[in-house]
């Protein structure tokens, strides 16, 4: 009697382990159908990493996310792999490769086909790469200059009135469409436009810079992402020494070129990256509630930024208050 | 300071840490000021408790959860819907302790009666996406679009590139733009919009003395940090 007592009770401790091993995987199955699938297309890195997260940490109740990292060699092959197993209602491509990458796929599309929704990334002046690309929108990888300009003055405590800028052609759209926002803040924008092909820039942004400042008189520089007039060579002989010579501030969009040691830039502003995956996380909610369609929504500008001040220069040249530097992210010292 | 002196002064300083060691106290209140800023002063009021001060809601609600800590220093309406949190002491303002709510706009005054569901407000994320909705709902009668932000600063490329016909921020926030920016704000105050400015809350059914008298002597400079010029 005993033994088929406990028998009975093992029968139904087992049913009662199956009930919920069954109703575990039932409620993991329900909750996976609920959410949408999404499809992050990005290369590996620290910078990519925060974008996701912020992107996650806003995105993941409502959408099951699937991080496709791919190399320098992955192919369209791969990327059509990963769509056909996840069958995204959205993709977030992050930089020029994921976009290219997408748009070959794209391309390769017949007419007729259902269009995945995009939303663009840390491209470089990415309005550009979405211009032939269906269903996309995306934000700007680039920090306008009046959300640069405006956080200098206010941690500087300088009067920025005019901001000299030595440019390549490539560039001239993006300073001319920030010149209508600057002017918004009685910022007045001052280019000086080099060739996009050249052997040697040495001289030519020597000039620029001269110019600028001696016939424009303006009150701090602006120095734009490229590489191709940031080498170590003019860094170290034109940019340097023209930032030591005329003491003016000098705003850059890379960290390293606040490092004192240079003696170059006054204030880096730089992308927030957690906060760019969460304004993308935002456009993602955006276009879902408009039922997948991006509908010529514009590309953004990213709204957050993360400020770096060369110290030793700011308060040697700048006199810069102790209290002003409470809202930098980081000071180099 | 003699010898003697530094030794009271040493022991003093030794015991305060010990009466703090167990506790932790996480931070969350959007400001200009920098997070490590504020925490830096909040140690120095706090010795020996550890104090972390959190920039994002996200990060915040998810380090609370997993750690729970003896007390929270955060909006008063986060603490109301944290829960597991009692309120025991508000930040007052000028002798109040809740603030009045406007509406920052440029060139043109966003009449409040005449918001739509299109209409894009921008604000500052301090209770996550659906309960923010909700938050910014209660102003108006009906719900307009909101585009949430981290920082306070980043409001204001929402007015400059017309991402926003309007930010919602506190009234003691205004300065911050009229001293930032040349734009032309107009503010307009919403009709019963008083919310409560921060709070301190302690982990339910326990209590800490040592951490209600810290947080009352906080010196000017942290509680204007935090808003406000005394604790009640």
């Amino acid at each position: 009697m005993e033994m088929r007592m406990r028998r009975h009770s093992m029968n139904l401790k087992q049913i009662v382990h199956w009930y919920l091993l069954v109703f575990l995987l039932m409620s993991i199955a329900v909750e996976s159908f609920a959410k949408e699938p999404m499809l992050i297309v990005r290369r590996s890195g620290k910078d990519f990493d925060e974008v996701v997260k912020g992107m996650t940490e806003e995105l993941s109740t409502d959408f099951t996310i699937h991080d496709f990292i791919i190399a320098k060699e992955t192919e369209v092959p791969a990327l059509v792999a990963q769509i056909k197993a996840v069958n995204p209602k959205i993709a977030v491509l992050l930089d020029n490769q994921s976009i290219s990458l997408f748009k070959k796929y794209q391309n390769e599309l017949p007419e007729t086909a259902k269009i995945i929704p995009t939303v663009s990334l840390m491209g470089i002046l990415i309005d550009r790469l979405l211009k032939d690309m269906k269903n996309a929108t995306g934000i700007f990888y680039e920090i306008p200059i009046v959300t640069s300009g405006v956080n200098m003055r206010a941690v500087l405590g300088v009067r920025i009135k005019k901001v000299g800028i030595v440019h390549r052609k490539f560039m001239s759209d993006f300073i001319g469409k920030s010149s209508t926002y600057c002017e918004k803040e009685n910022i007045k924008i001052v280019p000086y436009e080099l060739p996009d092909k050249g052997d040697d820039y040495t001289p030519l942004i020597k000039k620029g810079l001269k110019q600028l400042l001696k016939k424009d008189s303006v009150d701090a520089i602006w120095v734009p992402n490229d590489n191709t007039l940031l080498t170590p060579v003019t860094i170290r002989d034109v940019w340097s020494q023209f930032a030591k010579e005329s003491k003016i501030p000098v705003i850059v969009g890379v960290e390293i070129l606040v490092n004192p040691t240079l003696d170059f830039g006054t204030f880096a502003v730089l992308p927030d990256h957690i906060a760019l995956g969460s304004q993308a996380a935002d456009m993602v909610y955006d276009i879902m509630d408009n039922d997948w369609d991006v509908a010529g929504r514009p590309v953004e500008p990213p709204l957050s930024v993360y400020k770096i001040i060369n110290l030793p220069q700011a308060k040697n040249v700048f006199r810069v208050k102790d209290e002003n530097l409470r809202n930098v992210d980081r000071i180099v010292k | 300071m003699g010898k003697r002196v530094r030794i009271i002064m040493h022991i003093i300083c030794c015991a305060w840490g010990f009466l703090f060691a167990a506790d932790k106290i996480y931070v969350f209140y959007p400001t200009t000021v920098r997070p490590q800023v504020v925490q830096q002063n909040l140690l120095k009021a706090c010795l020996g408790a550890e104090i972390i001060v959190f920039a994002r809601y996200n990060d915040f609600i998810a380090k609370t959860v997993l750690d729970s800590p003896a007390a929270v220093i955060t909006k008063t309406i986060v603490l109301e819907q944290m829960g597991n949190y009692a309120i025991k002491l508000n930040g007052a303002f000028k002798g109040t302790t809740d603030e009045q709510y406007v509406i920052l706009s440029v060139n043109e005054k966003l009449d409040p009666t005449m918001i739509t569901a299109e209409t894009m407000i921008g604000m500052i994320d301090f209770l996550g996406r659906k309960e923010m909705a909700a938050f910014i709902s209660s102003f108006f009668t009906i719900s307009p679009k909101l585009k949430r932000v981290t920082k306070i600063e980043d409001l204001l490329p929402l007015l400059t590139f017309n991402m926003s016909q309007g930010i919602l921020i506190s009234e003691r926030e205004v300065s911050y733009f009229k001293q930032t920016s040349n734009l032309n704000f107009i503010v307009t105050a919403l009709a019963k919009s008083k919310v409560g400015i921060v709070a301190l809350g302690i982990k339910n059914n326990t209590t800490s003395p040592e951490i209600l008298k810290a947080i009352k002597g906080l010196d000017n400079e942290t509680n204007a940090m935090l808003g406000v010029d005394q604790w009640k």
